[in-house]
């Protein structure tokens, strides 16, 4: 069995794989600063369950894993999986912590094109986390704030969007209408993005494809509907075991 | 496994600073530019140095930002912020610089400038025509006169033919480097003949075309024997990347490229097209074709890519843009539709000189050079 190991800033994914079919999985709230030990121990954990042939380190943290057998980019690995769930895909957007990534791929899984979000936090994961401490909704919770008077919020840097969100609550705006205009920037940011590399059959992948509210939004300003699989923060993991 | 001839390099430069104020001793005065246009002839035939003073290091921005907006290209803060903590040998020992009306934000900092050090302004037209070319030629004359008042030295028709000649034979030099970087494979590093280019405009150009050519000699010898460098072949187009400032090719040399050409005032621009002739004319002339972003309709540029990646043999090319430069950013939508066009893979990487960015940038290039 291949073992993945997908260290990512803000989480750490684990998939393990046996004939191109998921056998376990593990999505962990620890990212980069994770310490190489408690991969270990948790690797040797696995093992006591399922023979490991060989272990496979994606993410923003892949270098950290040295005692992977192989290490994959990112970019490259998150097509391929992308691919694994929808065999008609030929985009992927991903929302991860760190930045945006959009992905144009071919009918392998090969990237062919691809946009990554500039040295700026706007439109990420950190963003959304970001607005949700300032406006004191819980993540777990995030799915049941919903309202269909979208708050503007027009900067595109997420420092500045965050006095923004301060200067919306003191006008007592209603905190669910300040969360869908956080959606909607996100969104506004990702579409030129989508629209420049001309993509139809989108995967959405990451942890905000996990929220609701965001992703009917976001289908409604694509006039289509995206395709997320069950757990859409492994699909990175999963492509750097194919590759 | 060091070519002898960068260590060569990196021994001039490190008795550069030493050897210029000796220079400047014995009464040649040296000349600071900001530009790749400043044509150096003119200097040179009045026995005067030029050096150029871009700054490629992220330790002056702060004190630049005292008095320059944060939003704006880090090569114009650095430099300025270099004066103001006159903590640049080179600009410390220049008697007078020259600048240059090429982007907006340099042309508005020098008038900042100004007022820390004497300075030139030579007007470069943004326009590519014919009334464009005489307005330029009449600022080289300008720059003539000045020279000659600055160092008390005419400028006779034979020093500037010497002049002429021997700034010709350092670019004839750099283009049979370009020549031998043809070759599988590549006998020489991106990073080393980044070095050569930054230190080319600081060096001695005695120096340089010592270096040149001790270089070429020894980059022949490795390609006699096959020896090399592997990986996807890079070239790199856009903003210059000046001493201090290595972050991309060292990136994308760390990941599986080696850069085979560079398209940039620190790369081609610096040294394609001869001086062909020995008047002030002909000088005008060479330097008025380098296609700099700054320019309006810089079509000339698209094309030199794209024969660059045909002479070069490139698997891809790294679109690089300082953070804030406006005109290679804009003309960079022009340039990635003209490559993809011809199914040429381009990536276009936006940065400055902080560290910040280096594993984000990492991951980006990484995968980029993986998918060619």
């Amino acid at each position: 069995m291949i073992l993945g190991i997908d260290v990512g800033s803000t989480t750490t994914k684990m998939v393990l794989m046996e004939d191109d079919r998921i056998v376990w999985y593990k999505v962990k709230d620890i990212g980069v600063v994770i310490e190489e030990d408690i991969l270990l121990k948790m690797v040797k954990e696995i093992e006591q369950k399922y023979p490991i042939d060989k272990i496979i380190a994606t993410g923003y943290g892949r270098h950290k894993i040295s005692f992977a057998d192989k290490v994959v980019p990112e970019v490259i690995a998150l097509g391929k999986g992308a691919r694994y769930f929808f065999n008609d895909a030929d985009g992927v957007v991903d929302i991860g912590g760190q930045d945006t990534k959009v992905l144009k791929i071919n009918k392998d899984g090969k990237v062919v094109d691809f946009i990554l979000s500039d040295k700026c936090a706007a439109g990420t994961g950190k963003f959304l986390e970001k607005a949700l401490d300032i406006l004191k909704i819980n993540k777990n919770e995030i799915n049941k704030y919903k309202s269909d008077n979208i708050a503007k919020i027009s900067s595109m840097c997420a420092v500045f969007a965050e006095s923004e969100i301060i200067s919306l609550l003191s006008k007592k705006i209603p905190k669910e209408d300040i969360l869908m205009g956080v959606y909607d920037s996100i969104i506004n940011r990702i579409i030129p993005m989508v629209n420049k590399l001309k993509l139809q059959n989108i995967v959405f992948s990451g942890g905000v494809a996990k929220n609701k509210v965001l992703v009917e939004m976001f289908e409604k300003k694509l006039n289509k509907k995206l395709l997320i699989p069950e757990e859409p923060q492994i699909v990175c993991c999963v492509g750097a075991i194919l590759v | 496994m060091q070519l002898k001839a960068i260590e060569k390099l990196m021994q001039k430069f490190a008795n550069r600073k030493e050897q210029l104020y000796k220079q400047k001793e014995e009464g040649r005065k040296v000349f600071g530019m900001f530009c790749a246009y400043v044509p150096i002839e003119i200097i040179l035939a009045a026995n005067a140095i030029p050096v150029g003073l871009c700054g490629g290091k992220n330790d002056t921005i702060p004190i630049a930002e005292e008095d320059l907006p944060r939003n704006l290209c880090p090569l114009i803060k650095s430099s300025y912020g270099f004066k103001k903590a006159k903590s640049c040998p080179y600009f410390e020992a220049s008697d007078i610089v020259i600048g240059e009306t090429t982007c907006e934000g340099k042309k508005k900092m020098f008038e900042l400038m100004e007022r820390l050090v004497p300075m030139h302004i030579m007007h470069l037209p943004h326009m590519k025509d014919e009334d464009s070319l005489k307005i330029w030629i009449k600022e080289v004359e300008k720059l003539k006169e000045l020279v000659e008042k600055e160092t008390g030295n005419k400028i006779t028709e034979e020093k500037l033919k010497d002049a002429v000649d021997k700034v010709n034979k350092l670019r004839e030099l750099f283009y049979k480097l370009y020549e031998l970087r043809k070759n599988k494979p590549v006998p020489i590093k991106g990073l080393d003949v980044l070095k050569l280019f930054q230190f080319a405009y600081l060096l001695d150009i005695d120096d340089t075309i010592e270096v040149l050519e001790d270089l070429i000699k020894e980059l022949e010898e490795r390609v006699k024997k096959g020896e090399g460098f592997e990986g996807k072949r890079i070239l790199i187009t856009g903003c210059p990347m000046v001493a201090g400032n290595t972050k991309i090719v060292e990136l994308v040399e760390e990941v599986g490229g080696v850069v085979v050409g560079e398209e940039s005032c620190t790369g081609t621009r610096f040294f394609e097209n001869f001086v062909e002739g020995y008047s002030i004319e002909d000088i005008a002339k060479r330097y008025f074709k380098i296609p700099c972003a700054c320019r309006f309709k810089n079509d000339e540029r698209i094309e030199n890519i794209k024969r660059l990646v045909k002479e070069l043999d490139v698997d891809g090319v790294v679109y690089y843009t300082l953070q804030c430069c406006h005109t290679f950013n804009i003309e960079g939508t022009k340039v990635e539709e003209a490559l993809k066009e011809e199914g040429i893979p381009i990536i276009r990487i936006e940065t400055d000189y902080s560290e910040s960015d280096r594993e984000q940038l990492k991951t980006r290039l990484e995968a980029f050079i993986e998918m060619i």
